[in-house]
């Protein structure tokens, strides 16, 4: 078998949590009490997919191969007291008393500290349970205390107990406009800097792009976290669908990093998924393979707001679910490249990689998401994603030109050399993503 | 009583945040604080109840502060509903948060290293680049530059300004006259031979202009730069109406 744990981390990390896992029980035909559905024998997806996210206790419940951290109790318990309480052993939520106060440093060093005996503890448990581990997921925020500060120092410590196992991230990333907190960029470039040697492969999610694709999509006039979050959860859903789902076309988890990332550092996909539409419109839209397809390279199917038409891809994994024949995606993929807004990088090899996963996409009831019988999500590492980096390191400077709120850092103990340190290191990602870029061949059509 | 999740909102910050009736004004102010990054002593909070309307209530004000008093008040004394906005207002007419405005420092030096520090670094692609010898690092880089420019030109007749050409690509293809032959530093440091062509119709890019340096005149949208190797010289009149009409 080949497990995955998730680790939820941090009040964004926990409550995406929540939505994925609701998504995946739907999908298996999981109850929110953990046993199967009424007239389910086995759970939906073949034993083989399905356990590597649930194990199976001997009375025929199934628990998800999880675990919430947070420093502070609200979230956790939330869950504990929420519609999925009996899902999760009680072990599996870990919640401290005193949060992190957006801090980093906090999440990192002082509170976090306190902690992370216990929930590395919990982890060596979980993984004894498995056979055959294939690695971690986490889900936390970039900008917040916990996230940020636990979140990398967790992934910092499973690189030196668990060496080589893959470690996956899904992260929330700043919005360009308006920042959570005064110090998210402060938060942002720290954790960075820490797990850009210790995470395999980031998936970004930035939560203005998520927020107007609500509004702009799915008409939510003011969408909350839960409207966001269980929008993301579909697109998790996707990325994980190949690994919890027997299927002709499977993806494990270290095929991510290596058809994504040719370079350690450059982990960082794009990631865009179709259809978004609400059950309203849902009759109107047309829903074709070459249609959700094409729909992956509109900025407003994007996860994180940047424009690829400036970028040079160096990979694509487009991952389809559902109703979806291989001809179809050839033909799609044929189109793709024909189109003069795709430039690839052409000093190393670059490629598309498909996955097909034949359970469609599974709404959940009350979402405003419209049912679909096929959906896709494109993962490309692109250059243009380096936007976000400058976007988020501009704001640092501003900041740290003036010394703002540093003290609040050094006085839980973190040294400034600190700042400057991570601040290089993002230089060096911009410069990365530069180098990338360059040494291209010229291009026989070219037009201007 | 429960947690209401509320918004919080201050001229730098917006997020969704979940409060407890049972917190006093003054634990309350100490969060906000680090999320706004005002000093409690500065913080006006407003609460606008309804999210369609700009009617706002004052809920503590920054010129009667007293830690003391706020103390012993409770948020529930504020009928705070889910999903109300507080906005945080920063009365410090010092403060160093109106310097954090983001869209309008534009004197702000972006910090990035130079070419020698970079270098410096082992652990870049730059590095990566050089151990594996790619891209530019790679031996046959050079010819294999030369090679793509010097290309696979299938022209009987070298082009020249006023002849009559087309130029096919995937989308089709497209007739008028050339302008302008030459290099062009602009584009690619004058590396290779481009060709300005005046389009018959509006499927060009530009009129006649690369980044404000003007190479020839034409009406907006007919004008284009193409490699001139793909130019196809020849005897080919604008498309005629009949022509139009066999497409479709």
């Amino acid at each position: 078998m080949r497990e995955v744990i998730s680790i939820n981390v941090g009040q964004a990390g926990c409550q995406i949590g929540n939505a994925c896992w609701e998504l995946y029980s739907q999908e298996h035909g999981i109850r929110p009490d953990g046993y199967l559905q009424d007239g389910l024998d086995r759970p939906k997806g073949g034993e083989e997919g399905f356990s590597t996210f649930f194990s199976e206790t001997g009375s025929g419940k199934y628990v998800p191969r999880a675990l919430y951290v947070d420093l502070e109790p609200n979230v956790i318990d939330e869950v504990r007291t929420g519609m999925y309480k009996d899902l999760f052993h009680p072990e599996q939520l870990i919640a401290g008393k005193e949060d992190a106060a957006n801090n980093y440093a906090r999440g990192h060093y002082t509170v976090g500290r306190e902690i992370l005996d216990d929930v590395l503890d919990r982890i060596r448990r979980m993984s004894d349970q498995c056979d055959g581990l294939q690695g971690f997921l986490f889900t936390h925020s970039l900008g917040g205390g916990t996230g940020s500060g636990l979140g990398s120092l967790l992934l910092e410590q499973l690189s030196i107990d668990y060496g080589k196992k893959s470690k996956l991230e899904f992260a929330v990333y700043p919005a360009p406009q308006v920042s959570t907190s005064v110090v998210e960029p402060y938060n942002t470039v720290l954790t960075t800097h820490t797990t850009l040697e210790h995470a395999d492969c980031t998936f970004m999610v930035d939560n203005e792009a998520i927020y107007d694709m609500c509004r702009r999509n799915l008409d939510i006039a003011r969408p909350s976290f839960n409207s966001l979050n269980s929008l993301i959860a579909q697109v998790v859903s996707s990325v994980t669908a190949s690994l919890r789902f027997d299927g002709s076309l499977n993806v494990d988890l270290n095929e991510f990093q290596t058809n994504l990332v040719p370079y350690p550092r450059i982990h960082f996909p794009l990631v865009s998924y179709a259809p978004v539409f609400s059950k309203n419109r849902a009759n109107h839209e047309a829903n074709s393979v070459s249609e959700i397809t094409g729909s992956c390279f509109e900025p407003g199917n994007q996860m994180v707001k940047c424009d690829p038409r400036t970028g040079k891809y160096m990979a694509t994994c487009l991952l389809y679910r559902g109703d979806v024949v291989t001809r179809d995606v050839q033909n799609s993929v044929a189109h793709i490249k024909a189109k003069k807004t795709v430039q690839l990088v052409d000093w190393c090899p670059t490629g598309f990689k498909i996955g097909i996963c034949y359970q469609p996409p599974t709404s959940i009831p009350g979402s405003e998401l419209a049912s679909a019988n096929r959906a896709v999500c494109m993962l490309s590492n692109t250059t243009a994603i380096a936007e976000a980096w400058r976007r988020i390191d501009r704001k640092f400077d501003l900041m740290y030109s003036k010394r703002a709120f540093v003290h609040w850092y050094v006085g839980e103990g973190m040294e400034e050399g600190e700042f400057t340190e991570a601040r290089e290191d993002l230089a060096a990602l911009e410069r990365d993503y530069i180098e990338v870029g360059t040494d291209s061949y010229p291009e026989e059509e070219e037009e201007y | 009583m429960s947690d209401i999740n509320v918004y919080i909102t201050s001229d730098l910050t917006s997020s969704e945040r979940r409060i407890s009736p049972q917190w006093d004004l003054q634990y309350f102010k100490g969060k906000l604080e680090l999320i706004t990054g005002i000093a409690p002593s500065n913080q006006t909070i407003k609460i606008f109840r309804d999210p369609m309307s700009n009617d706002y209530s004052i809920i503590s004000s920054a010129k009667n502060y007293s830690e003391d008093r706020d103390r012993i008040v409770h948020l529930a004394e504020f009928d705070i509903r889910p999903y109300a906005r507080l906005h945080i207002e920063d009365e410090d007419s010092q403060s160093q948060l109106k310097q954090l405005d983001f869209d309008k420092d534009d004197n702000l030096e972006h910090f990035t290293l130079t070419e020698e520090e970079y270098a410096k670094r082992n652990d870049t692609v730059l590095a990566w680049k050089k151990r594996q010898k790619l891209g530019r690092f790679d031996p046959n880089y050079e010819l294999e530059r030369k090679k793509m420019l010097e290309g696979s030109s299938q022209q009987s007749l070298a082009p020249e300004v006023g002849n009559r050409c087309r130029v096919i690509n995937i989308e089709g293809e497209r007739r008028g006259t050339i302008r302008y032959i030459g290099r062009i530093k602009e584009l690619d440091d004058g590396e290779d031979v481009w060709a300005g062509i005046e389009f018959d119709e509006p499927v060009g890019k530009n009129d006649g202009k690369i980044s404000d340096i003007r190479l020839f005149q034409c009406r907006a949208k007919h004008g284009s730069f193409v490699r001139s190797k793909r130019v196809e010289v020849g005897d080919f009149p604008p498309f005629s109406i009949e022509d139009e009409l066999d497409e479709i």
